[in-house]
């Protein structure tokens, strides 16, 4: 099957590097579009609008920004079966000739994609799932695939268990990092209980062998409840996610390299619980995600530069900034990173990490003291601060 | 990239004239929680605890505090060659929102004629009712509320034998629907019924320890009833099961008393009308309810941090197989499975009532390969009942699973196939209706005693709104003639 995107060193083969897997379903073909149908099998699903948006910004954030100094990017296997609301917000999705993440395409793109994360020990899998989910047991994320429904076959035929392809990933020879994301609801529905045993159409096999150094699974949704979606922007987990990995979960742990700020699977596992539950806040729903597998702090992506914090200043009471000259000092470098005369409260500048120094001259004659907040620490995701004249 | 914890870690320190710095954390008496250095550019220097001694250069720092809350706390700190500097920082919070501090609750006064029920306040009403009674609004204003109270014709009593079961206690609220130009009844019941089960090694049933004097606080939130139980700990595996009289069941996992720990166990109970929460209080030990409130925010590497050494905790603290365990999981989760040397056997043979022991040396075991004895362990943590901990179900429930379905080469015997089949039946229904959001193991739906069991051995918990109202059980407002056997 072709490859969505790959690197100069994948063809290589010689070094280690990062092998991506990412599909998403939106569009099922078995599946109504609005009104669900009445055949227990279908779930009373239908077919729905940001899990192939979601996937696709996740793959490209990875091809242009993802950074690992230890495994770069090798390759991008893109599976998508989108809506045609989000082609209409998103139209290079109808310009790309992308494989359908049916059962066949996903066995075949997951085959490949195994094989090439069992070249190197030193390299990186990730796998990106987004559709339908259903969640049976703590570290099982099944998702349903574009194919699901298929009439006389298995209910779970057209289904892939994430968590038995993390348990088959366990391989001595296997990328000893490993990340998974699972994009989906974590429901369990009532004709479940009809079943003694069901057994997904995507089944690897599960090999005695030594356990990777980190193989985190971020569920999206905790077990009983959905996973949230806004139409046009995708999901909330993908919209949470890619605030963490370009400023929220940052952090500059490399004691060998200070200047380098990195995403580990810890700080990106705390930022996400409570980013996606805050956006979920504000539908007033919601949503926790979960950490499973095997969560050792691993590196995930590396920033190329600092993140850029918003920081948002404001002055008490609002009728004093007319008189105010703001101005924003680092006091890493001493150097004047915002100065505005009038100053217009709230403020929001983005600054990079640091400890910063906020002074605000008022006007002679304003009535008004001058403020000052000698020391304030600006790290991810934002700081808000107010200064009291 | 785990975390490594160090206490000193100056680059060049100069011991004559060292610089050094303590953090003190007040709020939290007895462990050392994880701090990160960082110098003014928030690069990182290094981790420590508080509590520590720590040698640095003379320069300007910042000290970040990783709460048990999950939220950061960070100071900046001036350091002077030579100095000795103490520093401290607070656990405590204040709430920048004032409605999380304002207490309110709406007390009003009820008047009665016939089957009319008028109150003086205009937003709610807070009463006792037979279920069989319904009401309908007659009238709403700023001032007061008008119902009128008429029998239920749905409703059929009950077979329980407990009369709470018959009743709702709560408070009604009147909300306003300015899309639909109407007004809304909101019932809010107030109420929870619990009881104690106990495992006796083969099976669960109802305990006959009388949880009559359980309650030892009880008071109302912000509308929200909160009671603390304090139940006497066993060394049989014990589960509160908690319900609203009219709602399903929750099951909470209570830690073992073993020695001289856990002799009492406190619990929470959150009512807030429609629902209900319980949180066990692991008040014996700071240390565990720390590593729980870390394991609640996703901080594993802060977790292990507080665990410390596992192996010492087993033996140093050998009293202690609910710290040890906690240890055990949190290093299985994170991977380090160095750390955890031949313990876990050790906590398995020592304890043979807990399950956590035998899952944490049997998922030991699987990783390091030795399946027949991974399988012997898991089925054996199957017959001790429950564990303690959600990973441990969690873990116990992904290996039967594994073992039910793919692996045929372990040549089970037929009676340890049945056991497992029997054991993975029940647990899985367990583990499927789990609470993700707490560490002990907490489920609903699946019940663990017959169905003829199912209204035996309950204890009513009287919401704290009625006794703050003033309101005797026995005296309660009898809304209609002949109702007053409460």
């Amino acid at each position: 099957m072709s490859i969505w995107h790959t690197e100069p060193i994948y063809a290589t083969r010689s070094k280690p590097c990062t092998n991506v897997l990412i599909f998403g379903t939106s569009n099922y073909s078995n599946l109504p579009d609005t009104q669900p149908s009445n055949d227990p099998n279908l779930l009373g699903l239908t077919s729905i609008t940001t899990p192939a948006i979601s996937a696709y910004r996740f793959a490209k954030w990875v091809k242009e920004t993802y950074q690992n100094k230890d495994a770069p990017l090798g390759s991008i296997r893109l599976l998508l079966s989108p809506s045609q609301k989000e082609i209409n917000n998103e139209p290079e999705l109808a310009h790309f000739n992308l494989p359908l993440p049916t059962k066949d395409n996903i066995e075949t793109a997951l085959n490949e994609w195994r094989q090439d994360c069992c070249v190197h020990r030193d390299g990186c899998a990730i796998l990106y799932a987004a559709g339908h989910g259903i969640r049976l047991l703590n570290d099982s994320g099944i998702v349903l695939l574009e194919d699901f429904g298929e009439v006389g076959a298995n209910i779970l035929s057209g289904a892939i268990d994430i968590g038995n392809i993390h348990q088959a990933m366990a391989l001595d020879r296997a990328a000893k990092n490993q990340f998974y994301f699972v994009d989906a609801c974590a429901i369990e529905p009532a004709v479940f209980r009809n079943y003694i045993n069901m057994r997904t159409g995507i089944n690897l096999d599960v090999m005695r062998g030594e356990a990777v150094e980190g193989s985190p699974i971020f569920f999206g949704a905790a077990p009983e409840t959905l996973a949230l979606g806004e139409p046009g922007k995708g999901t909330l987990f993908i919209q949470a996610l890619l605030r963490c990995l370009n400023c929220d979960a940052a952090v500059a742990d490399d004691v060998n390299n200070p200047a380098h700020w990195l995403v580990n699977t810890q700080e990106l596992f705390r930022k996400l619980l409570s980013g996606v539950n805050e956006l979920a806040q504000s539908f007033g729903d919601k949503q926790s995600v979960v950490l499973g597998g095997l969560s050792a702090d691993s590196l995930f992506h590396q920033l190329k530069d600092p993140p850029q914090i918003p920081l948002s200043v404001s002055v008490l009471p609002k009728t004093a900034d007319q008189y105010a000259h703001y101005q924003l000092t680092s006091l890493f470098t001493n150097n004047v990173v915002d100065d505005q005369q009038p100053f217009q409260t709230p403020r929001t500048t983005h600054v990079i990490p640091g400890v910063y120094k906020i002074n605000l001259i008022m006007e002679t004659g304003s009535n008004f003291t001058d403020g000052v907040m000698p020391a304030l620490i600006v790290m991810p995701p934002s700081v808000k601060a107010e200064v009291q004249l | 990239m785990n975390k490594k914890f160090c206490n000193d870690f100056a680059k060049n320190p100069n011991h004559n004239n060292s610089t050094k710095l303590l953090v003190e954390v007040s709020g939290n008496n007895s462990v050392d929680l994880p701090i990160t250095i960082r110098n003014r550019g928030l690069h990182l220097i290094g981790h420590s605890n508080s509590n520590t001694t720590i040698t640095l250069d003379p320069d300007l720092y910042v000290i970040q505090l990783h709460r048990p809350d999950g939220r950061e706390q960070s100071q900046l700190v001036e350091l002077e060659k030579g100095q000795v500097k103490k520093i401290k920082m607070s656990l405590s919070y204040q709430s920048d929102n004032i409605k999380d501090r304002s207490i309110t609750l709406s007390t009003n006064i009820k008047e009665r004629s016939g089957d009319t029920l008028n109150t003086r306040s205009g937003e709610q009403v807070i009463l006792a009712i037979p279920k069989r009674v319904e009401f309908n609004l007659l009238e709403k204003s700023f001032a007061s509320i008008k119902v009128k109270l008429e029998e239920n014709v749905n409703y059929t009593q009950s077979p329980a034998r407990n009369p709470n079961l018959d009743w709702v206690y709560g408070n009604i609220e009147i909300v306003e629907n300015v899309q639909q130009n109407q007004q809304e009844i909101h019932e809010k019941p107030w109420g929870c019924l619990v009881r104690i089960l106990q495992f006796d090694g083969s099976m669960w049933a109802i305990s006959d320890h009388g949880i009559d004097k359980a309650v030892i606080h009880s008071e109302t939130i912000a509308d929200v009833s909160q009671t603390t139980l304090k139940f006497k700990a066993s060394n049989q595996l014990q589960v509160l099961e908690v319900r609203k009289p009219q709602g399903e069941s929750t099951h909470l996992v209570l830690p073992l008393s073993s020695n001289s720990l856990y002799e009492e166990c406190t619990v929470k109970l959150w009512d807030s009308g429609n629902d209900f929460q319980i949180i066990c209080d692991f008040t014996n030990s700071s240390r565990a309810s720390l590593v729980l409130d870390y394991l609640s925010n996703g901080s594993y590497d802060f977790a292990a941090n507080i665990t410390g050494n596992a192996e010492d905790m087993l033996y140093s603290k050998i009293k202690n197989p609910v710290e040890a365990a906690l240890g055990g999981y949190v290093l299985l989760r994170i991977g380090d499975i160095e750390r955890l040397h031949n313990w876990p056997s050790n906590l398995c043979e020592w304890f043979p009532k807990i399950a956590d022991g035998a899952i944490i040396a049997a998922e030991l075991a699987a990783r390091k390969n030795k399946n027949i004895k991974a399988f012997d362990l898991f089925l054996e943590a199957s017959q001790r009942g429950l564990p303690m901990f959600r990973e441990g179900l969690s873990i116990l429930v992904a290996r039967l699973r594994s073992y039910t379905l793919y692996d045929k080469k372990l040549n089970i015997s037929s009676s340890k196939r049945k056991k497992l089949q029997s054991a993975y039946k029940l647990l899985a229904e367990i583990a499927l209706f789990s609470d993700n959001n707490l560490a002990l193991l907490s489920f609903k739906e699946a019940s663990l005693v017959s169905q003829d069991a199912a209204e035996l051995g309950w204890q009513f918990i009287i919401p704290s709104q009625l006794k703050q109202q003033g309101i005797d059980l026995s005296t309660v407002p009898v809304l209609f003639q002949g109702e007053s056997d409460v």
